[in-house]
Protein backbone atom coordinates (compact mmCIF):
# COMPACT_ATOMS: atom_id res chain seq x y z
CA UNK A 1 0.00 0.00 0.00
CA UNK A 2 1.79 3.05 -0.94
CA UNK A 3 0.93 6.48 0.01
CA UNK A 4 -1.78 7.13 -2.64
CA UNK A 5 -3.63 4.04 -0.29
CA UNK A 6 -3.33 5.62 2.85
CA UNK A 7 -4.58 9.02 1.55
CA UNK A 8 -7.80 7.25 0.19
CA UNK A 9 -8.65 5.44 3.40
CA UNK A 10 -8.22 8.67 5.54
CA UNK A 11 -10.78 10.26 3.33
CA UNK A 12 -12.74 7.35 3.41
CA UNK A 13 -12.49 7.51 6.96
CA UNK A 14 -13.30 11.03 7.47
CA UNK A 15 -16.42 10.87 5.09
CA UNK A 16 -17.40 7.63 6.96
CA UNK A 17 -17.03 9.88 10.30
CA UNK A 18 -19.12 12.90 9.05
CA UNK A 19 -21.81 10.33 7.99
CA UNK A 20 -21.41 8.14 11.78
CA UNK A 21 -22.09 12.35 13.09
CA UNK A 22 -25.15 12.56 11.11
CA UNK A 23 -26.35 9.32 12.20
CA UNK A 24 -25.49 10.16 15.72
CA UNK A 25 -27.89 13.52 15.90
CA UNK A 26 -30.12 12.02 14.09
CA UNK A 27 -30.62 9.34 16.66
CA UNK A 28 -30.83 12.00 19.53
CA UNK A 29 -33.37 13.80 17.48
CA UNK A 30 -35.72 10.55 17.09
CA UNK A 31 -35.21 9.96 20.87
CA UNK A 32 -36.22 13.37 22.15
CA UNK A 33 -39.03 13.12 19.43
CA UNK A 34 -39.82 9.87 21.41
CA UNK A 35 -39.69 11.37 24.51
CA UNK A 36 -41.65 14.86 23.78
CA UNK A 37 -44.65 11.95 22.11
CA UNK A 38 -44.23 10.06 25.09
CA UNK A 39 -44.70 13.51 27.36
CA UNK A 40 -47.44 14.52 25.15
CA UNK A 41 -49.34 11.22 26.23
CA UNK A 42 -49.05 11.56 29.95
CA UNK A 43 -50.60 14.93 29.79
CA UNK A 44 -53.09 13.77 27.91
CA UNK A 45 -53.47 11.47 30.30
CA UNK A 46 -52.80 13.67 33.32
CA UNK A 47 -55.71 16.10 31.66
CA UNK A 48 -58.60 13.50 31.34
CA UNK A 49 -57.77 12.40 34.98
CA UNK A 50 -58.37 15.76 35.77
CA UNK A 51 -61.41 15.73 34.09
CA UNK A 52 -62.72 12.88 35.61
CA UNK A 53 -61.69 13.96 39.07
CA UNK A 54 -63.75 16.99 38.58
CA UNK A 55 -66.41 15.72 37.24
CA UNK A 56 -66.69 13.34 40.36
CA UNK A 57 -65.98 15.83 42.56
CA UNK A 58 -69.01 17.80 41.33
CA UNK A 59 -71.02 14.81 41.26
CA UNK A 60 -69.82 14.61 44.89
CA UNK A 61 -70.69 18.13 46.08
CA UNK A 62 -73.95 17.82 44.52
CA UNK A 63 -74.61 14.78 45.93
CA UNK A 64 -73.46 15.69 49.52
CA UNK A 65 -74.77 19.45 49.54
CA UNK A 66 -78.29 19.09 51.57
CA UNK A 67 -76.05 16.50 54.42
CA UNK A 68 -72.98 18.95 54.62
CA UNK A 69 -75.56 22.25 54.68
CA UNK A 70 -77.40 19.58 57.35
CA UNK A 71 -73.98 19.30 59.60
CA UNK A 72 -72.89 23.10 58.83
CA UNK A 73 -76.25 24.06 60.49
CA UNK A 74 -75.90 21.25 63.67
CA UNK A 75 -72.27 21.97 64.00
CA UNK A 76 -72.30 24.75 65.82
CA UNK A 77 -75.12 23.26 68.70
CA UNK A 78 -73.08 19.88 68.76
CA UNK A 79 -69.89 22.05 69.65
CA UNK A 80 -71.94 23.55 72.42
CA UNK A 81 -70.28 20.33 74.60
CA UNK A 82 -66.84 20.26 72.97
CA UNK A 83 -65.16 19.18 76.27
CA UNK A 84 -66.35 17.03 79.44
CA UNK A 85 -65.97 19.12 81.74
CA UNK A 86 -68.07 21.99 79.53
CA UNK A 87 -70.40 19.55 79.14
CA UNK A 88 -71.35 19.25 83.11
CA UNK A 89 -70.85 22.87 82.93
CA UNK A 90 -73.83 23.66 80.90
CA UNK A 91 -76.17 21.06 82.67
CA UNK A 92 -74.95 22.45 86.07
CA UNK A 93 -75.47 25.93 84.79
CA UNK A 94 -79.16 24.77 83.81
CA UNK A 95 -79.95 23.33 86.82
CA UNK A 96 -79.11 25.73 88.73
CA UNK A 97 -81.12 28.08 86.37
CA UNK A 98 -83.97 26.47 86.37
CA UNK A 99 -83.51 25.91 89.86
CA UNK A 100 -85.42 22.24 90.67
CA UNK A 101 -84.78 20.36 93.63
CA UNK A 102 -81.97 17.88 92.59
CA UNK A 103 -81.96 14.99 94.69
CA UNK A 104 -78.44 12.89 92.98
CA UNK A 105 -76.21 14.01 89.77
CA UNK A 106 -73.76 12.16 88.56
CA UNK A 107 -71.51 12.50 85.46
CA UNK A 108 -69.52 10.22 83.72
CA UNK A 109 -68.16 10.19 80.24
CA UNK A 110 -68.27 6.94 78.25
CA UNK A 111 -67.54 5.89 74.41
CA UNK A 112 -70.32 6.25 71.85
CA UNK A 113 -69.20 3.41 69.49
CA UNK A 114 -70.04 3.43 65.86
CA UNK A 115 -69.82 7.06 65.30
CA UNK A 116 -66.19 8.53 64.29
CA UNK A 117 -67.89 12.64 64.84
CA UNK A 118 -69.29 12.42 68.09
CA UNK A 119 -66.64 9.41 69.48
CA UNK A 120 -67.67 10.77 73.21
CA UNK A 121 -70.76 11.68 75.02
CA UNK A 122 -71.01 13.26 78.68
CA UNK A 123 -73.34 10.56 80.84
CA UNK A 124 -75.40 12.62 83.59
CA UNK A 125 -77.91 10.60 85.68
CA UNK A 126 -79.54 12.72 87.35
CA UNK A 127 -83.03 12.94 89.52
CA UNK A 128 -85.22 15.76 90.24
CA UNK A 129 -88.11 15.96 92.50
CA UNK A 130 -90.53 19.32 91.75
CA UNK A 131 -94.16 20.88 90.88
CA UNK A 132 -94.66 19.31 87.97
CA UNK A 133 -95.03 21.88 85.51
CA UNK A 134 -91.73 23.72 87.00
CA UNK A 135 -89.92 20.34 86.57
CA UNK A 136 -91.38 19.50 82.84
CA UNK A 137 -90.75 23.00 82.09
CA UNK A 138 -86.93 22.84 82.60
CA UNK A 139 -86.68 19.86 80.51
CA UNK A 140 -88.19 21.58 77.78
CA UNK A 141 -85.99 24.50 78.35
CA UNK A 142 -82.85 21.79 78.54
CA UNK A 143 -84.20 20.45 75.17
CA UNK A 144 -84.74 23.61 73.76
CA UNK A 145 -81.15 25.00 74.90
CA UNK A 146 -79.02 22.24 74.38
CA UNK A 147 -81.19 20.48 71.08
CA UNK A 148 -78.14 18.12 70.36
CA UNK A 149 -78.36 16.84 74.30
CA UNK A 150 -79.72 13.11 74.08
CA UNK A 151 -82.32 12.22 76.92
CA UNK A 152 -81.39 8.79 76.11
CA UNK A 153 -84.00 7.96 80.18
CA UNK A 154 -86.90 9.86 81.48
CA UNK A 155 -89.00 8.03 84.14
CA UNK A 156 -91.68 9.88 85.91
CA UNK A 157 -93.37 9.02 88.69
CA UNK A 158 -95.19 10.63 91.60
CA UNK A 159 -93.50 12.75 93.96
CA UNK A 160 -93.99 13.13 97.98
CA UNK A 161 -96.48 16.00 97.90
CA UNK A 162 -99.91 16.25 95.40
CA UNK A 163 -98.16 18.38 92.69
CA UNK A 164 -94.70 17.35 93.10
CA UNK A 165 -93.28 14.60 90.31
CA UNK A 166 -90.01 12.41 90.22
CA UNK A 167 -87.79 12.87 87.32
CA UNK A 168 -85.00 10.60 87.18
CA UNK A 169 -83.33 11.15 83.84
CA UNK A 170 -80.36 10.56 82.15
CA UNK A 171 -79.04 13.35 79.83
CA UNK A 172 -75.58 12.98 77.05
CA UNK A 173 -73.50 15.33 75.77
CA UNK A 174 -72.32 15.11 72.38
CA UNK A 175 -68.23 15.16 72.64
CA UNK A 176 -67.15 16.20 69.07
CA UNK A 177 -64.34 14.82 67.87
CA UNK A 178 -61.63 17.43 66.37
CA UNK A 179 -59.08 15.99 65.33
CA UNK A 180 -58.59 17.52 61.66
CA UNK A 181 -62.14 18.85 61.54
CA UNK A 182 -62.88 22.50 61.39
CA UNK A 183 -66.02 24.11 60.79
CA UNK A 184 -67.96 22.80 58.06
CA UNK A 185 -67.94 25.12 54.97
CA UNK A 186 -70.64 24.32 52.25
CA UNK B 1 30.16 28.56 -13.49
CA UNK B 2 27.03 28.18 -14.86
CA UNK B 3 27.54 24.51 -16.13
CA UNK B 4 28.66 23.87 -12.58
CA UNK B 5 25.28 25.15 -10.90
CA UNK B 6 23.25 23.10 -13.65
CA UNK B 7 25.04 19.96 -12.55
CA UNK B 8 23.77 20.86 -8.51
CA UNK B 9 20.64 21.33 -9.74
CA UNK B 10 20.41 18.75 -11.40
CA UNK B 11 21.34 16.56 -9.02
CA UNK B 12 18.71 17.96 -6.63
CA UNK B 13 16.23 16.96 -8.48
CA UNK B 14 16.41 14.36 -10.95
CA UNK B 15 13.95 12.66 -13.59
CA UNK B 16 12.73 9.77 -11.65
CA UNK B 17 10.29 6.89 -13.15
CA UNK B 18 7.10 6.58 -11.22
CA UNK B 19 7.28 3.74 -8.52
CA UNK B 20 3.86 2.20 -8.51
CA UNK B 21 0.66 2.34 -10.45
CA UNK B 22 -1.57 5.30 -10.65
CA UNK B 23 -5.03 5.11 -9.02
CA UNK B 24 -7.80 3.89 -10.86
CA UNK B 25 -9.98 6.78 -12.09
CA UNK B 26 -13.26 5.87 -10.06
CA UNK B 27 -11.36 6.83 -6.91
CA UNK B 28 -11.28 10.56 -8.21
CA UNK B 29 -14.80 10.23 -6.68
CA UNK B 30 -13.13 10.66 -3.22
CA UNK B 31 -12.34 14.00 -2.62
CA UNK B 32 -15.72 15.01 -4.48
CA UNK B 33 -17.52 12.83 -1.87
CA UNK B 34 -15.81 14.19 0.73
CA UNK B 35 -16.94 17.80 0.08
CA UNK B 36 -20.03 16.89 -0.57
CA UNK B 37 -20.71 14.52 2.35
CA UNK B 38 -18.68 17.51 4.72
CA UNK B 39 -21.87 20.21 3.50
CA UNK B 40 -24.36 16.89 3.36
CA UNK B 41 -23.15 16.52 7.37
CA UNK B 42 -23.57 20.19 8.12
CA UNK B 43 -26.79 20.39 6.70
CA UNK B 44 -28.31 17.47 8.13
CA UNK B 45 -26.77 18.02 11.54
CA UNK B 46 -27.95 21.50 11.55
CA UNK B 47 -31.78 20.50 10.48
CA UNK B 48 -31.37 17.54 13.28
CA UNK B 49 -29.88 19.96 15.77
CA UNK B 50 -32.98 22.27 15.16
CA UNK B 51 -35.95 19.59 15.37
CA UNK B 52 -34.39 18.06 18.35
CA UNK B 53 -34.50 21.55 19.98
CA UNK B 54 -37.89 22.07 18.98
CA UNK B 55 -38.74 18.53 19.89
CA UNK B 56 -36.89 18.98 23.70
CA UNK B 57 -38.61 22.27 23.78
CA UNK B 58 -42.14 20.53 23.15
CA UNK B 59 -41.04 17.82 25.73
CA UNK B 60 -40.80 20.20 28.65
CA UNK B 61 -44.08 21.93 27.36
CA UNK B 62 -45.89 18.68 27.49
CA UNK B 63 -44.12 18.25 30.90
CA UNK B 64 -44.92 21.26 32.65
CA UNK B 65 -48.46 20.60 31.47
CA UNK B 66 -48.55 17.10 33.12
CA UNK B 67 -46.94 18.53 36.38
CA UNK B 68 -49.57 21.33 36.63
CA UNK B 69 -52.21 18.55 35.30
CA UNK B 70 -51.16 16.28 38.40
CA UNK B 71 -50.60 18.97 40.88
CA UNK B 72 -54.59 20.08 39.81
CA UNK B 73 -55.81 16.43 40.15
CA UNK B 74 -53.62 16.18 43.69
CA UNK B 75 -56.01 19.47 45.07
CA UNK B 76 -58.94 17.75 43.74
CA UNK B 77 -58.39 14.20 45.30
CA UNK B 78 -57.63 16.14 48.37
CA UNK B 79 -61.02 18.36 47.91
CA UNK B 80 -62.95 14.78 47.25
CA UNK B 81 -60.98 12.93 50.55
CA UNK B 82 -62.05 16.95 52.64
CA UNK B 83 -65.61 16.84 51.30
CA UNK B 84 -66.25 12.47 51.72
CA UNK B 85 -65.00 13.10 55.31
CA UNK B 86 -67.11 15.86 56.05
CA UNK B 87 -70.36 14.26 54.18
CA UNK B 88 -69.27 10.87 56.58
CA UNK B 89 -69.07 13.55 59.68
CA UNK B 90 -72.60 14.72 58.39
CA UNK B 91 -74.05 11.18 58.12
CA UNK B 92 -72.79 10.67 61.98
CA UNK B 93 -74.20 13.80 63.36
CA UNK B 94 -77.53 13.41 61.65
CA UNK B 95 -78.02 9.86 62.92
CA UNK B 96 -77.10 11.35 66.56
CA UNK B 97 -79.43 13.99 65.98
CA UNK B 98 -82.16 11.57 64.55
CA UNK B 99 -81.78 9.57 68.04
CA UNK B 100 -82.05 12.92 69.78
CA UNK B 101 -85.91 13.63 69.03
CA UNK B 102 -86.99 16.04 72.50
CA UNK B 103 -88.83 13.66 74.85
CA UNK B 104 -90.62 16.45 76.93
CA UNK B 105 -93.18 16.94 74.61
CA UNK B 106 -94.05 12.87 74.76
CA UNK B 107 -93.96 13.30 78.53
CA UNK B 108 -96.22 15.99 78.53
CA UNK B 109 -98.58 15.03 75.50
CA UNK B 110 -99.01 11.33 77.67
CA UNK B 111 -99.82 13.85 80.86
CA UNK B 112 -101.99 15.91 78.45
CA UNK B 113 -104.06 12.77 77.25
CA UNK B 114 -104.98 11.89 80.90
CA UNK B 115 -108.81 12.26 81.69
CA UNK B 116 -109.58 13.76 84.83
CA UNK B 117 -110.81 10.54 85.98
CA UNK B 118 -107.55 8.67 85.26
CA UNK B 119 -104.78 8.77 87.01
CA UNK B 120 -101.18 7.69 85.92
CA UNK B 121 -98.59 6.00 88.48
CA UNK B 122 -95.66 5.89 86.57
CA UNK B 123 -94.34 6.99 82.97
CA UNK B 124 -91.47 6.10 81.42
CA UNK B 125 -89.10 6.60 78.44
CA UNK B 126 -86.12 4.62 77.80
CA UNK B 127 -84.26 4.83 74.33
CA UNK B 128 -82.74 1.83 72.54
CA UNK B 129 -78.85 1.86 72.34
CA UNK B 130 -78.31 0.22 69.29
CA UNK B 131 -81.15 2.51 67.62
CA UNK B 132 -81.64 5.63 70.03
CA UNK B 133 -84.54 6.42 67.24
CA UNK B 134 -86.48 3.66 69.10
CA UNK B 135 -88.01 4.45 72.27
CA UNK B 136 -89.31 2.05 74.74
CA UNK B 137 -92.45 3.46 76.16
CA UNK B 138 -93.49 2.02 79.36
CA UNK B 139 -96.69 3.47 81.31
CA UNK B 140 -98.96 2.27 84.04
CA UNK B 141 -102.18 3.99 84.57
CA UNK B 142 -103.82 3.09 87.79
CA UNK B 143 -107.30 4.68 86.51
CA UNK B 144 -108.85 5.01 83.19
CA UNK B 145 -108.72 1.21 82.11
CA UNK B 146 -108.20 0.73 78.66
CA UNK B 147 -109.91 3.30 76.80
CA UNK B 148 -107.25 5.81 78.42
CA UNK B 149 -104.56 4.08 76.95
CA UNK B 150 -106.02 3.96 73.59
CA UNK B 151 -106.54 7.67 73.86
CA UNK B 152 -103.14 8.37 75.07
CA UNK B 153 -101.55 6.09 72.31
CA UNK B 154 -104.14 7.40 69.68
CA UNK B 155 -102.99 11.09 70.49
CA UNK B 156 -98.85 10.26 70.55
CA UNK B 157 -99.58 8.70 67.13
CA UNK B 158 -101.95 12.00 65.84
CA UNK B 159 -100.55 14.30 67.55
CA UNK B 160 -96.49 14.22 67.52
CA UNK B 161 -96.43 11.12 64.99
CA UNK B 162 -95.25 8.25 67.04
CA UNK B 163 -96.37 4.77 65.90
CA UNK B 164 -96.36 1.93 68.67
CA UNK B 165 -94.69 -1.41 67.96
CA UNK B 166 -94.19 -4.50 70.25
CA UNK B 167 -96.88 -3.19 72.37
CA UNK B 168 -97.91 -5.25 75.09
CA UNK B 169 -100.34 -4.54 78.21
CA UNK B 170 -100.58 -6.05 81.27
CA UNK B 171 -103.59 -6.33 84.15
CA UNK B 172 -102.09 -5.78 87.54
CA UNK B 173 -103.59 -6.57 90.99
CA UNK B 174 -105.81 -3.16 92.12
CA UNK B 175 -106.75 -2.52 88.58
CA UNK B 176 -103.42 -0.94 87.30
CA UNK B 177 -102.70 -1.51 83.61
CA UNK B 178 -99.06 -1.52 82.43
CA UNK B 179 -98.58 -0.71 78.73
CA UNK B 180 -95.20 -1.17 77.24
CA UNK B 181 -94.51 -0.45 73.01
CA UNK B 182 -91.32 0.98 70.99
CA UNK B 183 -92.16 4.02 69.80
CA UNK B 184 -91.00 4.92 66.24
CA UNK B 185 -91.68 8.05 64.59
CA UNK B 186 -92.67 8.34 61.44
CA UNK B 187 -90.04 10.62 59.33
CA UNK B 188 -89.60 11.74 55.90
CA UNK B 189 -86.97 10.31 53.65
CA UNK B 190 -86.31 13.26 51.54
CA UNK B 191 -83.13 14.62 53.29
CA UNK B 192 -83.92 18.19 52.07
CA UNK B 193 -87.05 18.30 54.20
CA UNK B 194 -84.80 16.47 56.80
CA UNK B 195 -82.27 19.37 57.06
CA UNK B 196 -85.27 22.11 57.06
CA UNK B 197 -87.07 19.87 59.85
CA UNK B 198 -83.81 18.88 61.71
CA UNK B 199 -82.74 22.71 62.10
CA UNK B 200 -82.14 23.22 65.89
CA UNK B 201 -84.38 26.32 65.32
CA UNK B 202 -87.02 24.72 63.50
CA UNK B 203 -87.00 21.03 64.69
CA UNK B 204 -87.23 21.08 68.33
CA UNK B 205 -90.87 22.26 68.74
CA UNK B 206 -90.76 21.93 72.49
CA UNK B 207 -94.30 22.15 72.66
CA UNK B 208 -96.01 22.31 76.48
Amino acid sequence: MNNKHLACVFIGMLIFAQLYCVVMVKSKRDAMASEAESASLAADGARQQVTITRTQLTSLKTRTEAIRQYLAIWDPFLRKSDTEERGQTLIDDLIRQGGVTQLSGKYDPSPNPGNTYIPKVVRAELLFEDDYHKTLDWLGEVERTLPSARISKCRLTKGTTSNDVKLEMTIELPVVDDAGTATPKV
Amino acid sequence: MDSKLKRICHDLKTERPDVGRPLPGILRILPVGLYLSGAAALGFSALFLWQFKSARESRDTWRGEEAAAKTEQARLVTENDSITREAKRAEDARKWVQGSEPMQELLVKVVRSMRPTSSLAELGLLRDKDDPRKIVFTMQVSSGGPTQLDDTVGQLASGLNYRPYFAQQKQEKGGEIAYSATLIKQDRKDPRLDQAAASPAAAPGLAK
